[in-house]
């Protein structure tokens, strides 16, 4: 094995990355995703450090009973349960549950940082083989089945691979793009080739998107966006619509001696006090992603209850950095200086949570804002802002400009609240805004298709592999999701095609570097702060833990102490 | 009778065919691209989206598309959702039941505060109790179902650890459990109503109670209960009925909010989860189904109230 051929065995969870964490969810399109940092060095906390440590809680060596059933919720319905035709969060929750992947995360129990992105083996039986850059050879496990009853081949890898791919309504066909073609040596074998050195091969094919693995006589029923017929650790057994989705123990699971309980049931309660009344009454197991006010309210109401405190990814504002006068990096920096973000966090999270940037804080390889040498344009500093303004607009002028974001019904009233209180802070440098509300459906096809003029301000999603900056940025077709602030920067898209290849990853952490530098001197995105969530669970509920990541197969992992 | 019937019925086919028009042309004119909706993702490319488009049907003329639409509701085909592929009428027939029953126990609750209170009021006419009974309606008056709601949930947990069941249980499953998910918004959602009401009966009360037949009951030494309930109170419902049957519109209304505080899988949470998403099929349908509803009801209250007063004929 060369260096690349070990690449994904050596990535190690260094004691700091350990220490670091708690959860990230979110949102897909409608993205909030959320993670939890601490940190055990006195070099990131201080007077703007982060959240008091929500230090990894090592298990003590308890013997898993296996029995029961556990309850969780979730905030909205799953639109489909189809995983070739969504992205949605909640979608990842379900699927998770049902479905297998290759390879899957190790987060979620307490041994992993929640925001640790290393993956393990999932149907795959190790990493990758990779005799040379572009080829990886994946050896399946023996004996998997689906839960029809059929025995799940590599055949089926390269089905679900190629309907992600091709399918006409696949919503996967960037992020697969780098595949070039699957072959099956034998039934047990997946020879993929990549079209370019793609150094996340496993991150993209461990996370939620174009990755379950789904048979091709469900995935082409009638049934594909209400059913799930996966080999996953659980059966799903009913979707009530609106209400709840039921699972049982899947006897067959090739993962033994996973999963421990018996049956598993999900409810759908969108309304946040039910949230809070059902957990406090006791009527759920886990409930997660609160807010500081309703936070303090189930740990009055449930003092016997875990809890894991996190740090939530906010939100960022996008603009035209395509048109004037948001093409010159000097207003978007301006911008950036205009905003009190503590005022904001104050204002929003009792003044919890920190500034974030392009790699989210609380990931193992990004930095602190403070750590950054551009550091100074998250500095809140109205005459600084309005020196650079005038340099641009000149002196005492203003501009006049648009800001288009959604309403509170799906991003939450904080998300609606901050872009209130930034505008009127960004009026007080001379940038006059009109504030343009949507519906979250009309803004999720408009807007967010990169259908405005101005400003625009969304939620974040950070996912699980490095290179999602590539999506965000890049202006090649077929490599983006989208690039909302138009940018088109050819030094940044080498650096972005640089960090893609190198297998390295202290050399590709150190092109990560200076991809956060060069965005941070551009202000292509302009990034608040993050803010403080907090999962709640059982006391008797033992070997979970919360993570960043969206798929809940750990949950396969988890006990009730008195089952 | 059957000829006002009749004659009714056809003009409520005629409400119904132009808010057809009205929904279906409203739908289409919301900014956005249902390929964007549908795959939920920017991830897409013009191919994909043409296909989606070609599959609702939305690359033919609005008109076309209508009258299509039409067609298919008039064969009993009320189209699929958007993005899971479900049935909409299947969908719409499920969440019925939970609905109704809902609307009918807010109206039970409105009923059972309303008229007594109402009656009192009246009866008491200028009296402390007829002011005190004033202030409160005007204060439920002026309590929104949805902040009701949520209290209903937030202080009972906070206090007593208490919360309605979770996971929705149908009626004929398990009675009870059932009941005790829905009473409590069942009563947020009437509060409100039973205080309009109750001002109305109390309107309705005092100008009946000062009408001759009123005073020759009373000559004729009939008891103040008897006269009250048998002769004043069923002739004072009549703009009771008729102020009910404008609320129910607004019942339906509260239940979109109210089902998604409780999380009850009805017509209301399926209205707002199809809204929030654009899902036009679904949304068509429900607001199809709506107005009919509300035209059934509007004809049902007007022929009641010759039952309450015989006077009434109709032509």
């Amino acid at each position: 094995m060369d260096e690349r051929t070990n690449y994904w065995l050596r990535r190690k969870v260094s004691r700091r990355t350990a220490l670091q964490g708690t959860a990230i969810a979110g949102v897909g399109a409608a993205s909030i995703a959320l993670v939890g940092c601490g940190d055990d060095d006195d070099d990131t906390g201080g007077g703007q450090g982060l959240l008091p440590t929500a230090a990894a809680s090592p298990t003590a060596a308890k013997q898993p009973k296996p029995g029961g059933s556990f309850s969780f919720q979730i905030s909205s319905p799953p639109p489909s349960l189809d995983p070739y035709t969504q992205t949605s969060f909640v979608n990842a929750y379900m699927n998770g549950l049902s479905y297998s992947k290759l390879y899957r995360f190790k987060a979620g129990t307490p041994e992993v940082a929640p925001a640790d992105n290393a993956m393990e083996p999932d149907l795959a039986t190790t990493m990758p083989e990779q005799p040379d850059p572009l080829t990886l050879i994946i050896k399946l496990k023996p004996n998997v089945k689906f839960h029809n009853g059929r025995a799940l081949a590599a055949e089926d890898v390269r089905y679900a691979f190629d309907r992600y791919m091709n399918f006409e309504k696949s919503v996967h066909k960037s992020g697969l793009s780098f595949v070039d073609k699957i072959e099956i040596p034998d039934p047990a074998t997946v020879k993929i080739t990549t079209k370019i050195p793609y150094a996340d091969f496993v991150f993209y094919t461990g996370g939620n998107l174009g990755a379950w693995i789904s048979p091709k006589e469900h995935a082409e029923s009638a049934d594909a966006a209400t059913k799930m017929v996966g080999s996953g650790p659980f059966i799903h057994t009913e979707f009530q619509t609106g209400v709840s989705l039921s699972f049982k123990k899947n006897p067959d699971y090739y993962d033994k001696p996973y999963p421990y309980f018996d049956d598993v049931k999900v409810f759908i309660t969108t309304d946040q006090a039910k949230r809070v009344a059902d957990f406090s009454a006791k009527s759920v197991d886990l409930t997660w992603l609160f807010l500081p006010d309703e936070r303090d309210q189930i740990k009055k109401n449930r003092p016997d209850a875990k809890s894991d405190e996190t740090q939530g990814i906010g939100g960022y504002i996008y603009l035209r950095t395509d048109k004037p006068p948001f093409n010159d990096k000097r207003v978007r920096q301006a911008i950036s200086m205009g905003l009190n973000r503590k005022a904001i966090r104050d204002a929003i999270s009792k003044g919890e949570g920190v500034p974030d940037q392009l790699y989210h804080v609380a990931f193992p390889y990004a930095r602190q804002v403070k750590d950054l040498p551009q550091a100074k344009y998250w500095e809140y500093n109205k005459v600084e802002a309005r020196k650079l303004l005038d340099a641009v607009i000149g002196e005492g002028k203003t501009i006049d400009t648009t800001w288009d974001h959604a309403d509170a019904a799906i991003y939450t009233q904080a998300y609606v609240d901050t872009a209130t209180l930034a505008q009127a802070q960004l009026k007080e440098i001379g940038i006059n805004i009109k504030d343009q509300t949507a519906p979250y459906a009309q803004y999720i096809s408009t807007t967010y298709q990169g259908q405005y003029e101005g400003m625009g301000h969304s939620p974040r999603a950070v996912p699980y592999w490095l290179d999602f900056v590539t999506e965000r940025f890049t202006m090649k077709p077929k490599r983006g999701r989208i690039n909302l602030s138009y940018v088109n920067d050819s030094k940044l898209e080498d650096l972005m095609d640089k960090q893609r290849g190198q297998f390295n990853m202290q050399e590709r952490l150190q092109t990560v570097k200076q991809i956060e530098e060069h965005v941070a001197e551009e202000q292509y995105e302009i990034y608040f702060s993050t803010d403080t969530r907090t999962y709640f669970w059982n006391s008797d509920i033992e070997n979970y833990r919360p993570t960043a990541w969206f798929p809940y197969t750990h949950i396969m992992k988890t006990w009730r102490d008195k089952a | 009778m059957s000829q006002y019937i009749v004659k009714r019925a056809l003009f409520a086919l005629l409400v119904l065919l132009t808010i057809s028009i009205v929904v279906f042309t409203a739908v289409r004119l919301i900014p956005g691209d249902v390929c964007a909706i549908v795959l939920a993702t920017p991830d897409v490319d013009e191919q994909q989206c043409q296909a989606i488009r070609e599959e609702l049907g939305l690359d033919k003329p609005v008109v076309t598309q209508y009258f299509v639409y039409m067609g298919n509701l008039a064969r009993g085909d009320w189209g699929t959702t958007l993005i899971s592929k479900r049935d909409v009428w299947g969908e719409i027939r499920t969440r019925i039941p939970l609905t109704i029953e809902l609307t009918v126990l807010s109206t039970v609750f409105a009923i059972a505060i309303a008229i007594p209170v109402g009656v009192v009021s009246a009866i008491r006419q200028d009296g402390p109790l007829d002011y005190l009974l004033r202030f409160v309606t005007i204060g439920w008056l002026s309590i929104p179902s949805f902040w009701l709601g949520t209290m209903l949930i937030i202080f009972p947990a906070k206090w007593w650890g208490y919360s309605p069941p979770i996971g929705y249980v149908d009626f004929w499953h398990d009675p009870a459990k059932n009941l005790e998910q829905l009473y409590l918004p069942a009563f947020a959602l009437g509060l409100a109503l039973s205080a309009s009401l109750a001002r109305v009966t109390r309107s309705a009360m005092l100008e009946v109670l000062r009408q001759d037949y009123i005073r020759t009951a009373r000559a004729k030494g009939l008891s103040g209960q008897v006269v009250v309930i048998r002769h004043a109170l069923k002739n004072a419902m009549i703009p009771v009925i008729t102020l009910f049957g404008l609320q129910v519109g607004v019942l339906f209304g509260g239940t979109v909010v109210l089902e998604n505080i409780f999380s009850l899988p009805g017509l209301g949470n399926l209205t707002l989860g199809a809204a929030l998403i654009k899902d036009y099929p679904q949304v068509q349908g429900l607001v199809l189904f709506f107005a009919a509803i509300l035209v059934l009801n509007n004809l049902v209250v007007d022929l009641s109230y010759a039952w309450f007063d015989p006077r009434i004929r109709y032509h």
